[in-house]
């Protein structure tokens, strides 16, 4: 396979029970023009088939053909028993080669064919190294053999309505069918699409990423913003800052610690870790507040005492003049009646008065009781005028008793009763008074000389008191407030300390957080896959670019070589058409757009054909784009054939005389082969020079393609 | 990126606005310096924006800073690229992007290869990338831009400008 590829052509076929053959069946392509003549089942169609079925194999007979109808194609003939077997005897170089395809009787449905190749020097080739063969000589693979080479019934219509298969014809027209195809496959890789998608995915990785890594990200600006709302904007936050505002509390712990007499020792700021700080200050805490309940207590002791001194003062002076009025009323009291001595020698003479008087009381109660019984007896003895004793007669006497016995009763005894009983009444009220005035004075005394030993207790005994207690009250008030000063300034401190924790610990939460967002990203550099992905980008944007410039290249190229073609193509397509269709000056338009090249087959007014062409002008228009890209083969010194099948239908009388002309044309550039019902295209071939006639007979019962008859043209 | 660098770079572009781009261009110049150039010449105004000699070879920048993941260049960017690459040097876009995950992608500008005036994605400039020239410049940019973006933030162009002074590499415009 070293020469250049020949042009190589079929020149005969043998089939064995393929479809409609039954048995052997052999006919020769040797002429220009080849017609295959008969009526429906007669085997026309059998006889394009094997040719197809041997080239192609499996490819044909399925609906992937493109071919609607290949579903179901059946390749044996349905009364046969043996292998099927088609070999086309094909014009090579140096001779015949004979390509054969064979399905064994007992193949199964999914068997690969066996595909062998005779060279013309004998040497025999089979499965990869025929389709080598093939390749190499520039056989048509099926996409153009149904494009440029056959004529399908089924595909007719589709071939110019059909915008892929007309673009694809057009372009293969004008020999850029590879250009097409590269073009293709670079849009059917989409490097848009993929550069999308790939932008998408990164994006998407990114976004996941991000989210991964930005969480302490997130939670460092959350943190700053809380630092910003106290007061520390993210510039000030480092670790100077952190020394400074430690050394700050420290020092003023250090303060505090002195002042309220706290053991221990406060730390230096240096070395100090926020860890070690967090702990001091906890501890700190705990020791200013039992110092501070300490003095606190002092401070309670004191604001007492001073109370107490204040209130010992506050009572003295009082006290003593109370004291004093009280010694003054008594000292009146026993100037004015003396005293209790003199009092009770006033009581003592009441006393012997008072015994005195009941003697006479005594006495005058006697004589008052002789009175009274003298007067009684005077009245037993009825005598009222005797003296009972000596009862001399005195009639006054009675009388006289009386009065005297009543003048007894009332007699200067009661005024001495009661000026006695008057001057014990003055004696008690006077002791009485006495007594209270000197109750009062010794409650005055008592109180006054109690306040005198209490302010004795606070200031000692003290040549004045009142000055030493006043000195010993404003030193007692200058503690307190000094106290209560510390304490102040402790609690102040105190809260200063808890805001200060508060705040470092978060700056201890932010510095972890940018520790870990870094850490993160740091890793992140080092993931393999991260790095991967980012090479794989890469590579994917490069893919991409590749691809464009790939297919800008196939773009320029094919613009470039549609120029070049354009013309000959036209003038070919346009014979072929008019000779068709007479007046049609069918051409091709080549649009150039940003992305691809569009073709058009349009009219001799530059306006397109294909909306507004009947059945018969597609067909026509189908046929010269076929004639056209098989002649254009030919010219290439590729290998080309036509072949028609019933080419006839659908195609008025003027049509088929121009189709005629037509192909009469295309055959002595190429070689044809027609299937043909017997008719007035038929007839019309069948006098070419070049011609020969293969009719076959009417189908027989039990099928088989039978030839009726060969007539050879007047060329043969 | 290391987030500190991303987030104080942040910082600079919602403090600076439109010197933004200027800035970084700056701070990449002295990371360039620290980085070992022999000669700088970074320009505010006309010309290439960055013109960086390294182990004898003579590097242009057009710097460029994106929020988003794409930048236009125009006709006079890349005029001036094609007059470097005609006067010896070795042309590139030097591009940042604003997403915690970017880096300096160091773009080498090819005559033809890259449009002007084109919405240019990020993604598109990638196969143009210089691994070893973004890996050497990496660190040294996250350094400066840790030292210098207070400077920047606050003193804005004639800060920066100040610091690069200091440089005996930095040639004047």
């Amino acid at each position: 396979m070293s020469e250049a590829p020949y042009p190589i052509r079929i020149t005969a076929l043998h089939a064995r029970d393929f479809r409609g053959v039954r048995g052997d069946f052999e006919m020769k392509f040797d002429r220009g023009l080849n017609l295959i003549v008969g009526e429906n089942g007669a085997g026309k169609s059998s006889i394009l088939n094997a040719i197809e079925w041997c080239l192609f194999g499996a490819e044909v007979t399925k609906k992937s053909s493109g071919i609607d109808e290949r579903a179901d194609f059946e390749v044996r003939h349905r009364e046969a028993e043996g292998d099927v077997s088609v070999t086309l005897e094909l014009a090579a170089r140096d001779g015949q080669a004979k390509l054969t395809r064979t399905r064994a009787a007992d193949a199964k449905k999914s068997a690969p064919d066996e595909v062998s190749l005779t060279l013309p020097d004998g040497e025999l080739l089979d499965g990869e190294e025929v389709e080598s063969w093939m390749e190499w000589n520039h056989l048509p693979d099926w996409s153009v053999w149904k494009h440029a080479f056959c004529q399908h019934q089924e595909l007719l219509r589709a071939r110019v309505t059909n915008g892929t298969e007309r673009s694809t014809q057009l372009a293969r027209l004008l020999g850029l069918d590879e250009y097409q195809e590269w073009t293709a496959s670079l849009r059917s890789l989409k490097p848009q699409r993929l550069k999308k998608v790939a932008a998408e995915e990164l994006a998407r990785v990114e976004e996941t990423l991000l989210h991964t890594i930005d969480a302490p990200g997130r939670e460092l600006r959350e943190l700053e913003s809380q630092l910003e709302a106290r007061g520390v904007g993210r510039a000030e936050l480092n670790d100077d800052w952190l020394h400074t505002r430690m050394t700050t509390q420290l020092e003023t712990a250090r303060r505090i610690a002195d002042k309220l007499e706290l053991g221990g020792e406060v730390p230096e700021a240096r070395g100090l870790s926020l860890d070690d700080w967090t702990r001091w200050s906890r501890e700190w805490e705990r020791g200013v507040s039992a110092g501070s309940n300490e003095f606190e207590r002092e401070l309670g002791t004191l604001r007492t005492r001073i109370g107490e001194l204040e209130s010992t003062l506050a009572g003295i002076e009082p006290a003593r003049r109370a004291f004093e009025d009280a010694k003054r009323a008594l000292d009146n009291e026993v100037r004015e009646h003396g005293g209790e001595t003199q009092l009770a020698s006033q009581l003592e003479e009441l006393s012997v008065e008072r015994s005195r008087l009941v003697e006479r009381e005594k006495g005058r109660d006697a004589t008052i009781a002789l009175l009274r019984h003298a007067v009684e007896e005077m009245e037993r003895r009825a005598t009222a005028g005797d003296c009972p004793v000596c009862e001399t007669p005195l009639p006054d006497l009675k009388a006289s008793l009386v009065a005297r016995v009543e003048q007894a009763g009332d007699d200067g005894e009661r005024a001495t009763r009661e000026a006695l009983n008057a001057r014990q009444t003055n004696l008690d009220r006077q002791r009485a008074t006495l007594n209270e005035r000197s109750s009062l004075l010794e409650l005055a005394r008592t109180t006054f000389e109690s306040l005198g030993t209490r302010l004795e207790r606070f200031i000692g005994s003290a040549p004045e008191p009142a000055r030493a207690a006043e000195e010993k009250r404003r030193e007692w008030m200058k503690r307190v407030e000094s106290l209560g000063a510390t304490l102040e300034e402790s609690r102040r401190a105190q809260q200063e300390l808890r805001s200060e924790r508060e705040l470092f610990e978060l700056f201890g939460k932010w510095r972890a957080a940018g520790n870990q967002a870094e850490a993160v990203a740091g890793d992140l550099g080092r993931i393999r896959a991260w790095v991967e992905l980012q090479a794989a980008i890469d590579e994917a944007a490069s893919l991409t670019v590749d691809l464009e410039t790939l297919a800008a290249m196939a773009r320029s190229a094919q613009e470039s070589r549609s120029r070049e073609k354009v013309d000959a193509v036209n003038a070919s397509l346009g014979r072929h058409s008019d000779t068709i269709t007479p007046g049609a000056g069918l051409r091709v338009a080549v649009k150039a757009t940003a992305a691809q090249l569009n073709y058009k087959l349009v009219n001799a007014d530059g306006d397109e054909v294909i909306p507004i062409l009947n059945q018969a002008a597609l067909h026509a228009l189908s046929f010269s784009l076929l004639f056209a890209q098989a002649e254009a083969r030919g010219a290439a010194e590729l290998p080309a054939w036509v072949m028609l099948d019933d080419p006839g239908q659908s195609l008025d009388e003027e049509r088929l005389e121009g189709l005629a002309v037509a192909i009469e044309a295309v055959s002595s550039n190429v070689p044809v082969i027609v299937a043909s019902f017997p008719g007035a295209l038929e007839s019309r071939l069948r006098r070419l020079e070049n011609c020969r006639v293969v009719e076959l007979g009417a189908p027989r019962v039990q099928g088989g393609v039978v030839v009726r008859s060969v007539q050879e043209g007047s060329a043969l | 990126m290391n987030p500190a660098t991303y987030r104080r770079l942040m910082e600079m572009r919602d403090k600076t606005d439109k010197e933004y781009g200027k800035l970084v261009q700056k701070i990449l110049a002295i990371a360039f310096l620290e980085t070992g150039a022999e000669i700088l010449v970074e320009r505010s105004i006309q010309g290439i924006d960055l013109d960086v000699t390294l182990a004898g070879t003579r590097y242009a920048f057009e710097v460029k800073t994106c929020e988003e993941d794409s930048l236009t260049l125009g006709k006079k960017d890349l005029a001036g690229l094609e007059r470097e690459i005609a006067s010896g040097a070795e042309a590139y876009i030097a591009v940042l992007a604003g997403s915690l995950l970017d880096e300096w992608l160091m773009v080498r500008y090819t005559p033809g290869e890259i449009p002007p005036s084109k919405k240019l994605s990020t993604f598109e400039l990638r196969p143009y990338r210089n691994r070893e020239l973004e890996r050497r410049v990496e660190s040294a940019f996250e350094d400066a831009v840790e030292k210098h973006a207070a400077t920047a933030i606050y003193e804005k162009q004639k800060g920066l400008d100040r610091e690069l002074e200091r440089y005996p590499a930095r040639a004047l415009a």
